[in-house]
């Protein structure tokens, strides 16, 4: 409870004393946080590695694009569906592709998230084809035009945070302890009579469905979507993120995406002053470093870290 | 009309097989998948044209590509895998997905993302074989292919480090008690994978443009045929080289050439729900 109120605080007082730029930064940091926290459930508490968030992302997004640009449906609806439609394509893949272990589900999941793109790109007559689907509108309560960064901001946040609390509780619940006892040992939690399979997917299910309200909030938000923002590449922030905060503490997801939202922006102020000319080359190089030096040294993120460095206390922390 | 899909899947075919006989002796030797098995033939292929576009021959190009790529894996190895030896098998793998990444990058920054070309091995127009016809630089690859399999099997079987190799495929355990370092052979896997997955990349260089990114698509096609011939066997890599070739241009002649890429992913998921062991299902190197 002690952490969540200046939590609270901060988000809400951000756009107040921000400026624009940054408020724009922290509109795709909140999608990012409800993106990552579902990989984080379904890597860091059921140990299931998926390189295809970016693919749930995506369902989610062009649901929400096509409904509301190409058939001219309410875009509340939009939101409304996305996640389900993303959660139903969970199950949908997470049936078969669950029943794999290690690095064979992670190459289920990446190979998935391959065939999706090339379906958005050669399906160029419904989705827009590789340049993309344009004119989603923004979103609107009543008279109320959610257009400028920080209306939207606040919406992005009431769900980012929704999202958090969500997965704080179901962390503690015995269903949370069910898919930590699987990432621990399958085997052993399937001999103590957990339903390794069932909750396996259900835990894919929540984060597809996760992804797919990120995806939504984010076409409403840049209006235009296409093929390449939803690859393998994505996936892989995706993970660098969740890895980078800690794969296993509920605050992980919102440390890892404040600390790359920050580093890459770091990264884009800087460089130019010391190389110029460079472009965003370096990001990319900056993230397979940085995920080749957080798996090597600190497998438990940041969260793991600041976890080591504060003094022991009694009971189980995050 | 299909014998014409057959021999460019062939010619094609050799480079997958290449690439696959790369991922499979990683696999069995140090345990891993590695992704960035692609991006080895990107670091020759782009080595290789920049070469030669500054003049001098062809061969010094080709010959400088590759150990180029030999280069990278050893690097890779050293020093983004080694330091996390301990680690989980799936920690490790996301070691080699950065890797990769930081390898594409780098590619990004130094070559930037204009395409280069490297010219054909030989001049002169397609050659016919019955009602169909191949190309000059399909027959080249489909030869450095078939020489550098002989010249692996020739390695492996017949040669006290390819042995020494082997052994550490069979049982880590075991071959260090006979007094064969397996971090040596982890490294050497490595270097060996790597210039094979560079003679690849040369290979295919001269029948399409090479850029920075070509090496995700290469490692993964790679990485589909040694799963299709069991990660177990080098035999079965080629062969699952040479069937995902194959299957993609039948596809791409037959479908439509946009989803052949979705074909060997396609291929990919059948195989590791239906048949994980691959089709040569057989217990030999790491279970």
């Amino acid at each position: 409870m002690r952490t969540w109120l200046p939590l609270v605080a901060l988000v809400v007082g951000l756009p107040f004393v921000a400026g624009r730029f940054v408020t724009g930064l922290a509109v795709l940091a909140g999608i990012q946080v409800i993106v990552v926290t579902g990989l984080g459930l379904l890597v860091g508490h059921a140990g299931q590695v998926s390189l295809a968030q970016a693919t749930f992302y995506g369902i989610g997004a062009y649901t929400a694009g096509l409904l509301s640009a190409r058939a001219g449906v309410n875009p509340w609806i939009g939101i409304a569906v996305a996640p389900l439609l993303a959660g139903a394509a969970g199950y949908a893949i997470g049936r078969p592709i669950l029943r794999l272990r290690g690095h064979h589900l992670s190459l289920g999941t990446l190979a998935f998230g391959l065939i999706f793109v090339i379906v958005l790109q050669e399906g160029s007559g419904w989705t827009g084809g590789p340049s993309g689907l344009m004119g989603i509108p923004r979103l609107s309560a009543g008279a109320f035009a959610l257009d400028t960064d920080r209306s939207y901001y606040f919406l992005v946040w009431a769900v980012a945070l929704a999202v958090l609390f969500l997965y704080h509780k179901l962390v503690r619940s015995p269903w949370g302890r069910a898919l930590r006892a699987i990432a621990a040992s399958e085997v052993a939690a399937g001999a103590m009579g957990v339903d390794t399979a069932r909750r396996k997917l259900e835990a894919f299910v929540v984060s597809a469905a996760c992804a797919g309200v990120g995806g939504a909030l984010y076409a409403h938000y840049m209006t235009f979507i296409s093929p390449d923002q939803f690859g393998f590449y994505t996936s892989v922030v995706f993970v660098v993120m969740a890895a980078l905060g800690g794969l296993h503490s509920v605050w992980g997801p919102p440390i890892g995406v404040l600390a790359i939202t920050a580093l890459v922006e770091l990264i884009r102020e800087a460089l130019p002053k010391v190389v110029p000319g460079a472009g965003s080359e370096y990001e990319i190089i900056l993230f397979g470093v940085l995920l080749v030096i957080i798996m090597t040294f600190a497998p438990q993120g940041l969260a793991g870290l600041a976890r080591r460095l504060r003094p022991a206390r009694g009971g189980v922390s995050a | 009309m299909l014998f014409q899909h057959l021999l460019s899947g062939v010619a094609v075919g050799g480079l997958y097989a290449l690439i696959a006989v790369g991922f499979v002796t990683i696999y069995n030797v140090t345990g891993i998948i590695n992704f960035a098995q692609g991006e080895f033939a990107m670091v020759a292929a782009m080595t290789a044209a920049t070469m030669a576009s500054a003049g001098g021959s062809l061969a010094v190009a080709l010959a400088v590509g590759v150990a180029a790529a030999t280069l990278v894996g050893l690097l890779v190895q050293r020093v983004a895998l080694y330091p996390a030896r301990r680690s989980p098998e799936v920690v490790l793998i996301i070691i080699t997905i950065g890797a990769s990444i930081a390898v594409r990058g780098i590619a990004l920054a130094v070559w930037k993302s204009e395409p280069r070309s490297l010219p054909a091995f030989s001049e002169g127009g397609p050659l016919a074989l019955g009602p169909a016809v191949i190309s000059r630089q399909d027959v080249w690859v489909l030869g450095i292919a078939l020489v550098a399999m002989v010249a692996l099997f020739g390695f492996f079987e017949r040669s006290t480090v390819g042995a020494a190799l082997r052994a550490c495929a069979m049982n880590r355990e075991v071959s260090r008690l006979m007094g064969i370092a397996p971090d040596r052979m982890n490294l050497l896997a490595f270097g060996l994978s790597a210039a094979l997955a560079g003679v690849a990349g040369v290979a295919i260089a001269p029948g399409m443009l090479a850029t920075y990114d070509m090496g995700l698509m290469l490692g993964l096609k790679g990485f589909v045929a040694a799963v299709l011939g069991g990660l177990g066997s080098p035999l079965g890599a080629v062969i699952g080289g040479f069937l995902i070739g194959m299957l993609e241009q039948v596809a791409a002649g037959m479908v439509s050439s946009g989803y052949k890429d979705a074909l060997a992913f396609i291929v990919l998921l059948f195989v590791l729900l239906f048949r994980p062991a691959g089709l040569l299902a057989r217990t030999a190197g790491r279970p």
